[in-house]
């Protein structure tokens, strides 16, 4: 479990650290169609933000807001400092200090690669940025090489290297891995943090992969809807989520109603556990938050549920059990013990686990949200 | 042969097993209609091998020399003149606020329904000696000579007016395909958008603007229409005169040969400048709709240009035409409107415009369902018609029709063959367009479900593919209405047709009687292109 002082630390710098990137309020419509709704933001130098959502949700858009492809409708962008778009005026994208790497990179056929990375140089020490930046993204001496020589991932560093070589003060990657299939994209994106991280470049990272936005970003926000739901550190978004959606979003849960009896937090699988300091709402339903890992299940006639699936995932089985109430929860158990189909199962939440509580799809603040402070 | 053991023993088992995979009979007509597309070149060079002394002379004749040289001026000038105006216009509507974008870009297709020699003969009445413009210049001003038409300087306007639309047209194509990312890139790496057209949008272009200028070249070598009534000597005209007044008939085959060489030439070169440049343009077409570029205070220049260029290559030939017309009417003309010549043209067009899709089927299925190295050859030989000048093919059927097919000279059954030769390209093209379409796995599944594989073609295939045997046919029974030298040198004597009765109507300088079926040439291409571009968004 992450600790809270760990989060004060990280708070307690921003203070003093620049901002690299800010956005308020910021919202675009398309042909009625509200795209991007209120979008506030914060990025610090050098870090990663990974900003994920279900397709549509409009993550594509304020990235390309951020560039200056799109004019926003209303709100302010911000980039070290200096307003680039507001409502009424809007820096063109070759007057801002930003690149972007497109989802299919957008290389330039008819160029070579060195030519290609040096596109957006002054001919003044070009020759010598250029090799040093495909030194950089591993990639020295295919300079001569046209684009259509290289594999997917070759193309992707040199995509990164070409928008990395004027030292933009932010970097935009657009679904950078969705075009590397599923062996080289684990690799790839290590390798793509780790040239983030040594070229200490602030990055705004968009992906609909969680895994991918857990990975990559020092933030991950959850967007949806055209609005953000949560912006925080991968493990808080993972494990405090601050909405129903963000913790359906980013992995399997399931929602259990609650009875407050005095200090007692009791379920149809027994009592819960919060946080110290934790205050149920008055008079408003409420609802426990569990993760599949948060169960446990022994086989027995005197169980609150049945067991009606069961997929086996090699280290794990996952279960589907059916509760007494109807209500499904999903389970995992190791492999050592398998439980057959049809079979009734105790059903319990760990003990040594505190749980998130939910009322009304929000998450009832133990701690303070993002923002909030 | 294994006789008594109940086997049939059919002539496929003699072939190789990949070749037994498609029914013989499919291979075997691909092939003859292959070689019934190469015959028009075979007998070109036999011809003038036959008397080589004077085919020799006429080729190395300093006047053969002086000819390539003009034809060589009015390709350069005329390819020039089509990019310089095509590329423009593309951009402005595709790319910027150009009010009325769809009416230009219709205007700017439907030149390609004049036919050259329309366009030569409106142009000569409009602005020639004698013309529409001196005679209006003359009662105010006096003025009695304008500058000369005739020769290079009219042979260009002419030909630049009528044959730009293929650049615009391909250059189009690629303007929608092009990824928007391309030109986002390098505007955020830092770029203006004016270096951002110059380094990525405009070589990005090179290879449409290559194609669309092949087929400049290619149309404006091959035309004998506007040279002929504009009397500039390229060799499509030293070629029907030696042939037709001088009877020179070595000599006029041995530069039919030269002129196939030139057009070989040109195909080669720009093939080589394709294949130095492998470009990518992406396959996925633009899933955004892409910035509209705001014209600003260019909207009215921008406007003019695009005015100016419709003026000229439509609004004049057609307000001439009309304006004959109805001089024809008012003076009670009495051969306003040739209506034998018209049976004669929809007959010649539609035999034209079926024989041309069932030859081109088999070489169609083969290229696309069997690639391969024979395949892929014989739909090179279909090409030939593309190469190939409809003069040369004429000249080279007249040959073999007198040597070998007495029986079928000047009759229709040779000038349809050269239709089929001229025209098979382009129905090859859409058939495989089509066939493309059509997932093979569907007549295989016929095929499980008991159905023979003519049948299965039949009624799987078939059926999906007739939007493309269609376009075929209707873009082959055009281009034959308009069909001209192949026409003058193969129709059969007594069956004038629409193209030749404009052309004797045109040499006469008998305007009147040229408009009826020249406007209604013209009305009939226009509808069907004006319909494959208003489509162009729906396929987007």
């Amino acid at each position: 479990m992450i600790g809270l002082p760990g989060i004060r630390k990280k708070r307690g710098e921003s203070v003093q650290t620049d901002i690299a990137l800010r956005c308020t309020g910021v919202s675009k419509t398309f042909d009625g169609t509200i795209a991007v709704e209120e979008f506030d933001i914060e990025v610090k130098r050098g870090q990663i933000l990974a900003l994920v959502g279900p397709s549509g949700c409009g993550k594509t858009t304020v990235l390309r807001m951020i560039a200056g492809l799109e004019a926003l409708d209303t709100g302010r962008i911000e980039i070290g400092g200096e307003t680039v778009a507001t409502s009424g005026r809007h820096t063109g994208p070759d007057k801002r200090s930003v690149g972007i790497v497109f989802q299919d990179y957008a290389l330039f056929p008819h160029m070579t690669v060195s030519a290609n990375v040096g596109f957006g140089l002054d001919r003044k020490g070009r020759d010598e940025r250029v090799v040093e930046v495909l030194e950089l993204v591993g990639l020295s001496g295919l300079g001569e090489r046209l684009p259509s020589e290289l594999s997917g991932g070759q193309q992707q560093r040199v995509a990164l290297a070409r928008t990395l070589a004027s030292r933009p003060d932010v970097l935009l990657l657009d679904e950078p891995f969705s075009n590397l299939d599923a062996g080289l994209r684990e690799r790839v994106r290590a390798e793509i943090r780790e040239i983030l991280k040594a070229a200490g470049t602030t990055t705004v990272f968009v992906t609909h992969d969680q895994q991918e936005a857990l990975f990559m970003g020092d933030l991950v926000g959850v967007q949806v809807g055209g609005r953000i739901e949560q912006v925080d550190i991968p493990e808080r978004v993972f494990h405090r989520p601050a909405t129903s959606f963000v913790a359906r979003f980013m992995g399997m849960a399931d929602f259990l109603p609650v009875n407050v009896l005095g200090p007692r937090l009791v379920t149809e699988v027994g009592p819960a556990r919060a946080i110290p300091g934790f205050e149920p709402p008055q008079d408003a339903p409420l609802q426990v938050m569990a993760r599949p890992d948060d169960f446990v299940l022994a086989p027995s006639d005197e169980g609150q549920g049945v067991v009606i699936d069961r997929v086996f995932q090699g280290w794990a089985y996952t279960y589907e059990v059916e509760l007494n109430s109807g209500l499904h929860i999903h389970c995992q158990m190791p492999h050592l013990l398998s439980i057959d189909v049809g079979q009734r199962v105790l059903v319990n939440l760990r003990r040594d686990h505190p749980q998130m509580f939910f009322s009304d799809g929000a998450a009832v603040p133990t701690v303070p949200r993002y923002g909030q402070t | 042969m294994p006789a008594g053991t109940g086997l049939s023993w059919s002539p496929r088992r003699l072939l190789p097993l990949w070749l037994r995979r498609e029914p013989l009979s499919l291979w075997l007509a691909a092939i003859a209609v292959a070689g019934a597309a190469a015959l028009p070149a075979l007998y070109l060079a036999t011809r003038a091998a036959d008397s080589s002394d004077t085919a020799l002379d006429a080729i190395f004749d300093p006047d053969t020399a002086a000819i390539l040289w003009r034809s060589i001026q009015l390709i350069v000038l005329v390819t020039l003149g089509s990019v310089l105006i095509a590329v423009p216009l593309a951009w402005l509507t595709v790319r910027t606020d150009l009010p009325f974008k769809r009416a230009w870009a219709v205007a700017s297709v439907l030149p390609l329904a004049i036919p050259s020699y329309v366009g030569a003969l409106a142009f000569i009445s409009a602005f020639g000696p004698k013309g529409l413009l001196q005679g209006w210049l003359e009662a105010p001003f006096g003025i009695e000579r304008i500058p000369d038409l005739y020769g290079l300087t009219g042979a260009t306007i002419v030909l630049i007016l009528l044959s730009y639309p293929y650049v615009f047209l391909t250059v189009r194509a690629t303007l929608w395909r092009l990824e928007p990312e391309m030109e986002e890139a390098s505007r955020s790496l830092g770029r203006s958008p004016w270096h951002t057209f110059r380094k990525i949008t405009l070589p990005l272009l090179y290879p449409a603007i290559g194609a669309g200028a092949l087929l400049v070249a290619l149309y404006t070598l091959s035309d004998f229409g506007a040279v002929a009534l504009l009397q500039y000597d390229t060799f499509t005209r030293v070629i029907f005169n030696e042939y037709n007044s001088a009877f020179n008939r070595a000599s006029a085959a041995a530069l039919s040969l030269v002129l196939l060489g030139v057009a070989v030439s040109l195909i080669l070169i720009e093939a080589g400048a394709r294949r130095r440049a492998r470009y990518y343009a992406g396959a996925n077409a633009a899933r955004r709709e892409r910035r509209i570029v705001q014209l600003g205070r260019w909207r009215l220049p921008a406007s003019v240009f695009s005015g100016v260029v419709t003026f000229l290559a439509l609004g004049v030939p057609v307000f001439v035409l009309v304006y004959w017309l109805v001089r024809g009417i008012n003076a009670g003309e009495s051969e306003l409107f040739d209506f034998t010549a018209l049976y004669n043209s929809v007959q010649f067009s539609i035999y034209a415009a079926v024989a041309t899709v069932i030859a081109a089927v088999p070489i169609s299925v083969l290229s696309v369902r069997r690639p391969g190295l024979l395949s892929a050859g014989l739909e090179r030989f279909s090409y030939v018609g593309f190469a190939m000048p409809g003069i040369a093919v004429g000249l080279g059927l007249v040959f073999f029709g007198i040597r070998y097919a007495t029986a079928i000279y000047q009759t229709v059954f040779l000038l349809v063959f050269a239709y089929v030769v001229l025209f098979l390209p382009v129905a090859v093209g859409a058939i495989r367009a089509s066939l493309l379409q059509v997932n093979p796995r569907m007549e295989e599944a016929a095929m499980s479900l008991g159905r023979s594989r003519i049948n299965a073609f039949l009624t799987v295939t078939v059926p999906v593919i007739r939007p493309g045997l269609a376009a075929a046919a209707v873009m082959v029974f055009l281009l034959t209405m308009k069909e001209l030298p192949a026409t003058l040198i193969l129709g059969p004597i007594e069956s004038r047709t629409l193209a030749t009765s404009i052309w004797t109507a045109a040499e006469e300088a008998f305007f009147a009687r040229a408009a009826a079926p020249s406007l209604l040439l013209v009305v009939a291409s226009a509808a069907p292109m004006t319909f494959l571009v208003l489509r162009e968004r729906s396929s987007r």
